[in-house]
């Protein structure tokens, strides 16, 4: 294995390890290929909206299964394995203990992604990632969207497994002289968020049952003809996975919180804030779950309770911003490319943030729901604030990964290029929804401001795809050939850099 | 936690800001939440991939709608297959159509609209989504 | 109006904690816009133009949007420029 410089090794002993070291490069490599999947997928999309009508994909049922398995992808392929990869290299390192609690079960929840992948990859879904039923009890084509809920039952399975790993790992094994509140943010927001995932998937978990026996045609949960309530569907999704994206964002925030000190070289503002708005924030998700759903005829009494509740988890939001700037006040900041990174994710951040007040504030949703500018939202959040702040963060562990440094040009020329094409498209997006344009349409009005707008999209998705590219030309060139870092400092911040000895497996 | 005053006060403006913001959106609702008393009520079908309009004289369009200035209208809105979202841009009514379920949602058409609407579906339903369309047509 | 300037008053004169300040301040502030919203609820009479509405809120918050984020953006731009290291070159931190 090339990234191994110090004793190289067999593919086959990293792949039937259960050391968590390999375990999580496991898990970052599957979750960067799926990355670049993802995106190759969004180019594709975006080169089809560059002109109403046939450009790219003659078939809309083809378009309709790209961006189904671009969004299935990017969330649950991308993120979620991207965390367990961070959390398994640091996790044992941050709270000093050999190995995660569970080795075996490390290694199980990884093996378990990979079919769950393998069966969303080879069946191509059309229910789009939310599979509403009915379309997707009556009309979605089988054996793909079978395959799809098979898939996600697996990874929600493993994701279960990691979590309560995690949470083990975390509570129990801690050495006894490392107070909780003197580990770092990360720790608190890998715990955090898995504490969230064991109360939040389990919900999911029995919809995915409810959907395959309605498709088996057994059972009628979601059937109106048989008693059934499609809506109740949306409500089992929606309380899965809204707090699914604070246990997307979280693990993020606590990334952020364990680069911006070092590379400001200062500690952090208020440490006792970050714990804080971690745990209100976990609670909080809870109870916002139905504004994804507001225009599918919920009272008016609803539609408030849960404007309220979207509304109340701004301020933690606010509170990890003010604790970031306020951290980089007054220190000595060097723009080394995680650094470069995460302050873009903090731009980046504030404007989905606002965009997601912009949603919840009920007469709006007239407007916005279900239109593009509903995609440029989250799209904001997850590509501009979650995953720039894993690419630096993945920068930033480089070198524990390789014991090679990266090209500081490539990665500031990948960041500029990702960042200005982020701003481009998911703005461009924001406004063609508020032109009407409904989400997930292989086809659009032939307005011209609309082609117009879909076409500065389009060339910013070009910026993201050629900044992709050198990233991976970053990441495979310097793996084999780039300099040796130097372990102690790499990053020359005068900060300690985790411990490179714990990629010599112990067994 | 040191300087922790600052940090205080600025949540206290942000939750100012929410409070704003939640008050004004709890009032436009609530304006948009009660239906006018003159109404006419039309009865709106989405299947996949066509509009269905029935009139209060039992009139039905298939793929049009005919409504007339300045009239208060109420939509009840159904689905016969999948989940479909009645929208109309111009006129910023959308609210999802599900089976089994009437959804209902009001308009006044303004004094000065006249020609030719679109009307579209804005939730996913299958192969033909992006074309579920139709026409609000307003004559006096 | 000579109430509010009356508790200002006793706010300064008074030791009180800021933090009570703060939520003497939030709650008063809550108070006096529920009051607004639900009496406009009860005074409206004649049919609203929803699209009017919508859009008019929107560019409503849009404003303060664009105010917030002009200050939070211009504030981290600020940060980047005022406190990077070729700047604050040989100034040491203490721990």
């Amino acid at each position: 294995m090339v990234i191994e410089i110090a004793k190289p090794r067999p593919l086959w002993q990293i792949l039937f390890s259960t050391h968590h070291t390999d375990v999580a490069l496991l898990y970052l490599i599957t979750s960067i290929v799926f990355f670049m999947l993802g995106g190759a997928m969004a180019l594709t999309i975006r080169t089809e909206l560059l002109t109403p009508e046939t450009t790219l994909i003659s078939d809309p049922d083809l378009f309709n299964r790209i961006f189904t398995v671009h969004g299935t992808t990017m969330l649950f392929l991308w993120i979620l394995p991207f965390i367990s990869g961070v959390g398994n290299y640091l996790i044992p390192i941050l709270v000093k203990y050999k190995d995660m609690a569970y080795p075996r079960l490390n290694a199980v929840a990884y093996w378990m992604a990979v079919p769950g992948a393998a069966l969303i990859w080879l069946g191509w879904s059309d229910t789009t990632w939310m599979a509403y039923p009915p379309y997707s009890t009556m009309r979605a084509a089988g054996p793909a969207a079978d395959m799809w809920i098979f898939g996600l039952k697996i990874l929600g399975l493993s994701s279960i497994l990691g979590a309560i790993n995690f949470i083990v790992t975390i509570l129990k094994c801690k050495h006894p002289d490392l107070p909780m509140m003197k580990t770092s943010l990360l720790v608190w927001s890998i715990l955090i968020s898995s504490l969230m995932t064991l109360a939040a998937l389990p919900t999911f978990t029995a919809a995915l049952i409810m959907l395959y026996t309605d498709r088996l045609g057994v059972s009628g949960f979601f059937d109106p003809a048989r008693g059934g309530d499609p809506i109740a569907y949306q409500h089992l999704f929606w309380f899965t996975f809204h707090p699914e994206v604070y246990i997307f964002l979280i693990p993020a925030v606590g990334m952020a919180y364990e680069l911006i000190p070092k590379f400001s070289r200062k500690p952090i503002f208020s440490y006792g804030s970050g714990v804080i708005a971690f745990t209100v924030l976990s609670i909080i998700a809870f109870a916002s779950w139905a504004h994804h759903m507001l225009a599918t005829g919920l009272s008016f009494t609803e539609k408030t309770v849960f404007m309220v509740g979207t509304l109340a988890a701004v301020p933690m939001s606010a509170m990890h911003v003010f604790n970031w700037m306020a951290t980089m006040w007054g220190g000595r900041i060097k723009f080394a490319a995680p650094m470069k990174f995460v302050i873009g994710g903090i731009m980046l951040f504030f404007t989905s943030g606002a965009g997601g007040v912009v949603n919840t504030t009920l007469p709006l949703d007239f407007i916005t729901h279900d239109t593009y500018w509903v995609v440029g939202h989250f799209h904001m959040m997850l590509m501009g604030t979650v995953s720039f702040i894993f690419m630096g963060f993945l920068y930033y562990m480089f070198p524990l990964i390789t014991g090679r440094m990266y090209s500081e040009r490539l990665a500031n020329a990948h960041f500029w290029l990702a960042f200005i094409g982020t701003a481009v498209v998911f703005t461009a997006m924001h406004i063609v929804g508020l032109y009407g344009m409904p989400r997930r349409v292989w086809d659009y009005v032939p307005d011209p401001t609309i082609i117009i707008l879909n076409q500065i999209a389009s060339v910013g998705a070009y910026l993201i795809g050629a900044g992709m590219i050198i990233f991976l030309i970053v990441l495979i060139r310097d793996s084999i050939k780039g300099k040796p870092a130097d372990m102690k400092d790499p990053f020359a911040i005068g900060e300690i850099y985790y411990d490179y000895r714990r990629r010599e497996p112990h067994h | 936690m040191g300087h922790v005053i600052y940090e205080w006060i600025y949540v206290a403006v942000v939750v100012s800001l929410l409070i704003w913001v939640g008050a004004e959106a709890w009032y436009g609702e609530k304006l948009l939440h009660e239906v006018p008393k003159d109404h006419i009520t039309i009865k709106v079908t989405g299947q996949q991939w066509l509009w269905t309009f029935e009139h209060p004289d039992g009139k039905r369009e298939v793929g049009q709608l005919t409504v007339q200035p300045g009239k208060v209208y109420k939509f009840e809105i159904t689905s016969k297959d999948v989940v479909h979202a009645f929208n109309i841009p111009d006129l910023a009514v959308m609210i999802d159509a599900v089976p089994g379920r009437i959804n209902t949602i009001w308009v006044k058409i303004p004094e000065n609209a006249s020609g030719e609407y679109l009307i579209q579906c804005r939730e996913y339903c299958g192969l033909l989504h992006y074309n579920m369309r139709a026409k609000l047509l307003v004559e006096a | 109006m000579q109430y509010y300037i009356q508790l200002g008053l006793y706010f300064n004169r008074t030791v009180i904690s800021p933090m009570t300040k703060v939520a003497a301040i939030l709650a008063i502030s809550t108070v006096m816009m529920m009051i607004t919203a639900v009496g406009n609820v009860y005074a409206e009479e004649e049919v609203i133009n929803r699209h009017e509405l919508a859009w008019g809120l929107f560019y409503k918050m849009m404003t303060a949007a664009f105010i917030v984020g002009a200050v939070v953006q211009g504030t981290l731009v600020y940060i980047i420029f005022r406190f990077r290291e070729r700047k604050v070159k040989g100034k040491s931190i203490e721990r």
